[in-house]
């Protein structure tokens, strides 16, 4: 997307923001049956959104820093929409695939918007989100009737809009882990769903003999879709930080105390500046490691890891001030602010923990 | 080490001497009362009520008073009140202890407005048909009571508050709005700072009345807070009678009063305890989560989050016991106060924030149900994790209500720096 394409494509998102998701539209679609707005959802891939995901040819994907700003939008006003299940993890997954013909179908699936899938990798207690700590397990049967897949899977996002799900678990012939699609409605498997800290819902998952299909090896694919899901989580972080930062200063300005503007005390106009730095240096962070990302550079690991501590740090730092700094406003479900410190700590929880990643960054150099 | 904090129990750990002698000068013994208190915590929590600690589950408004009256049969839930009033006269020691070791155990919240704010208001300032009207119901938790002082445009700056009471013959008319009214939804009677005159400094013309919630033209409307509690309510007040009998003192001495519950508010916010307590849950729940190979509570990245939460915690005990026994002496260092409600809440966050990254590994689910009851149906993970985020979130108002932790500052400055 050239710069007079992005600017244009920010605008409209802006727009949408203010059209569709004030603050009483947001409380309403959380009151629907499925957690979101269909509509809402609809009208995205209507917008063109979805179209975004569509490669420039056959070797080259569509550029993840495309979503950058769509991320940072769902993530100023919250959506409740299962983004994940259609621009996520899935597209890294899919794009590790060998077979041309295989990964067009399941793309052209995604973009068309008739079969999103789930990113069904956690176990419960396995703490890093990248490790391949499976303990699912797929064989094939002695009959030759194909893969059948066993165990249990966590916190499967938008598990409930999916159409099929991948899944990562031990291929029991080659003793090592592996990607298997497998069918939402698939006999043998089981959805328990549940709502999440964020308000939004999940599910876990539970396989019993499920007919699965191989896609590819397991450890690269984990890596990939990871480190897409990171920096994606980064880009709607953005979004959380920016518009804490712009509620915050706007309270301040507003709210009147002793006979002043709160904002006239120097005191918080020094947190707010701190808040705002942060903001600034996690733009510029978020934009080089999707870069690093597109170019598949060889320290995006390291990028990655880089990103995720900053970002939490810098998440963390800024909501939970956005909250001090409106007072007991902020912990009301009357403002946004509440909700981005609950969104914050959803998101801090989906890729492994900041103190796992500092680790990670520490022992290898 | 870190692990010694909860390995130890907490009969082994020592009480200090300087603290055992404050005790004896105040003729109790804090080792034998402590141990007294422990016993019956541990002994007499009802069944029903120990299974929503264990979960960390809401009480209900019947199991808060049926604990408060179950302490009231040992004298314990007024023991602070002078022993001419039916207390038992404890100093800021006995009752700190006594407040300490409940939070350690983990039982109900003491409903504080009516035990420690009213109860000591009326015994210093109220006249003896109020005290004979009002303290009995509050000692055996028959009135609940709530507390009116902040209002929309009024929280750091109460002094500007607006509620106004209208002297009209036998009755004041009190018309306006109160805020951030805990428990209301739960309470017969508010006890509100009034305007009763205009102009002036704003801290004169501001007086102290006793409103029964069930008077005609009070309104009381919760507020949905995002911990996915209904524990704080906006009151409205539409010309309502308030008999003149109701107000406490003379007109205007409603800030002298609200000084008084202020003072105090702050040294129970300290919640020395419930840190305590808290740290027992991070060490139980790192010790059954594995990193790898190993128990998570042997990994090195835990064992210094621990340490660095143990440092702030025994920093704080130790502050909060220096304020105490300063209290206890007669004593009152101005900025204690304000350091310890600052640095408590510090604490209780700081260890929330562990132990959700804790609970973060397994997914953060928030089943909102489980709060009140068992999950009847599915439920994602520990039995705890409702409860246990629900109180991080409520956390985060710890360093807001009560006067934030900003107006601390302030008045640790004005105080300390001479400004």
């Amino acid at each position: 997307m050239d710069n007079d394409a992005l600017h244009l494509f920010e605008e409209t998102l802006a727009r949408y923001n203010r059209e569709r998701y004030d603050a009483v539209q947001w409380s309403d679609y959380g009151r629907l049956p499925q957690g979101h707005a269909p509509e809402r959802w609809a009208e995205l891939q209507a917008m063109g959104c979805f179209e975004l995901l569509q490669p420039e040819d056959d070797a080259r994907p569509a550029p993840l820093a495309d979503l950058l700003p769509l991320y940072a939008a769902a993530g100023e006003a919250l959506w409740r929409e299962p983004l994940a299940t259609v621009f996520a993890e899935p597209v890294a997954v899919i794009n590790q695939l060998a077979d041309l013909d295989q990964r067009r179908t399941l793309l052209d699936g995604l973009i068309s918007g008739e079969r999103p899938l789930g990113y069904a990798h956690r176990e419960t207690a396995d703490g890093a989100a990248d490790a391949i700590a499976t303990t699912a397990t797929a064989s094939t049967a002695a009959s030759g009737t194909g893969w059948r897949l066993s165990g249990d899977k966590a916190m499967v996002i938008g598990a409930d809009v999916c159409a099929g799900f991948l899944v990562s678990a031990i291929d029991a012939a080659r003793g090592a882990p592996a990607m298997f699609l497998v069918d939402a409605a698939a006999p043998g498997l089981q959805l328990q769903r549940y709502r999440c800290i964020d308000d939004g819902i999940a599910a876990d998952l539970r396989f019993d003999q499920v007919p699965a299909q191989r896609l590819c090896d397991g450890a690269a694919a984990v890596a990939a879709a990871n480190a897409r899901g990171t920096i994606l989580a980064a880009a709607e972080a953005l979004g959380i930080m920016r518009g804490a930062n712009r509620d915050s200063t706007e309270y301040l300005r507003e709210r009147r105390q002793f006979g002043q503007s709160l904002l006239g005390f120097q005191a918080l106009q020094h947190r707010l500046v701190e808040m705002l730095m942060r903001q600034r240096e996690c733009e510029a962070l978020v934009a080089a490691v999707a870069e690093a990302f597109d170019h598949a550079s060889p320290t995006l690991p390291r990028q990655v890891l880089v990103l995720r501590v900053a970002v939490a740090r810098a998440l963390r730092h800024i909501t939970r001030e956005a909250v001090q700094l409106h007072g007991g406003m902020g912990v009301t479900q009357a403002l946004r602010i509440g909700r981005y410190y609950r969104r914050a700590l959803m998101l801090d929880s989906l890729h492994g923990t900041a103190d796992q990643a500092l680790e990670a960054l520490s022992e290898h150099s | 080490m870190a692990a010694t904090l909860h390995a130890a129990t907490p009969a082994q750990e020592a009480e200090r001497a300087a603290v055992q002698r404050a005790a004896a000068a105040a003729g109790f013994d804090a080792a034998r009362f402590r141990a007294e208190l422990r016993a019956f915590c541990r002994d007499q929590v009802p069944a029903d009520i120990g299974t929503r600690m264990r979960q960390h589950q809401y009480f209900t408004r019947e199991q808060r008073i049926r604990w408060q009256q179950l302490l009231q049969t040992r004298g314990w839930f007024v023991g602070h009140w002078p022993k001419a009033h039916g207390g038992q006269g404890w100093g800021p020691l006995q009752r700190f202890i006594f407040v300490e070791e409940l939070e350690r155990a983990g039982t109900p919240w003491l409903t504080h407005f009516g035990t420690s704010f009213l109860g000591p208001v009326l015994c210093a300032f109220g006249n003896d048909a109020q005290r004979a009207r009002f303290l009995g119901p509050i000692r055996d938790s028959t009135e609940w009571w709530c507390q009116g002082f902040s209002e929309p445009g009024s929280g750091s700056d109460l002094a500007s508050l607006k509620l106004r009471a209208e002297r009209s013959g036998s009755h004041y008319r009190v018309n306006g709005q109160k805020t951030w009214t805990t428990m209301a939804q739960w309470a017969d009677w508010i006890f509100c700072l009034v305007r009763t005159e205009a102009g002036g400094k704003p801290q004169q013309g501001i007086s102290f009345l006793l409103i029964n919630l069930k008077s005609p033209g009070v309104t009381v409307r919760p507020i949905d807070t995002f911990d996915g509690g209904r524990h704080v309510n906006e009151v409205f007040f539409d010309d309502v009678e308030v008999p003149v009998e109701h107000l406490v003192g003379q007109e205007g001495d409603g800030w002298t009063i609200a000084k008084f519950i202020v003072g105090r508010e702050r040294l129970l916010v300290t919640e020395i305890g419930k840190a305590w307590h808290l740290l027992g849950v991070l060490h139980s729940l790192a010790s059954t989560r594995r990193e790898g190979a190993r128990k998570f509570s042997d990994t090195a990245a835990f064992r210094r989050r621990a340490a660095e939460l143990e440092v702030q915690y025994d920093s704080l005990r130790a502050t909060a016991y220096a304020a105490v026994l300063e209290a206890e002496a007669g004593r009152e260092h101005p900025v204690d106060a304000s350091l310890l409600k600052i640095r408590g809440s510090e604490l209780q966050q700081a260890i929330h924030d562990a132990i959700t990254d804790l609970l973060a590994r397994d997914g953060l689910a928030f089943q909102i149900e489980g709060l009140h009851d068992d999950i009847d149906g599915y439920r994602h993970g520990d039995a705890r994790l409702p409860g246990l985020l629900h109180e991080h979130l409520h956390c985060r108002a710890a360093s807001i209500y009560g006067g934030s932790n900003e107006i601390q500052r302030g008045i640790i400055a004005k105080t300390a720096l001479h400004v």
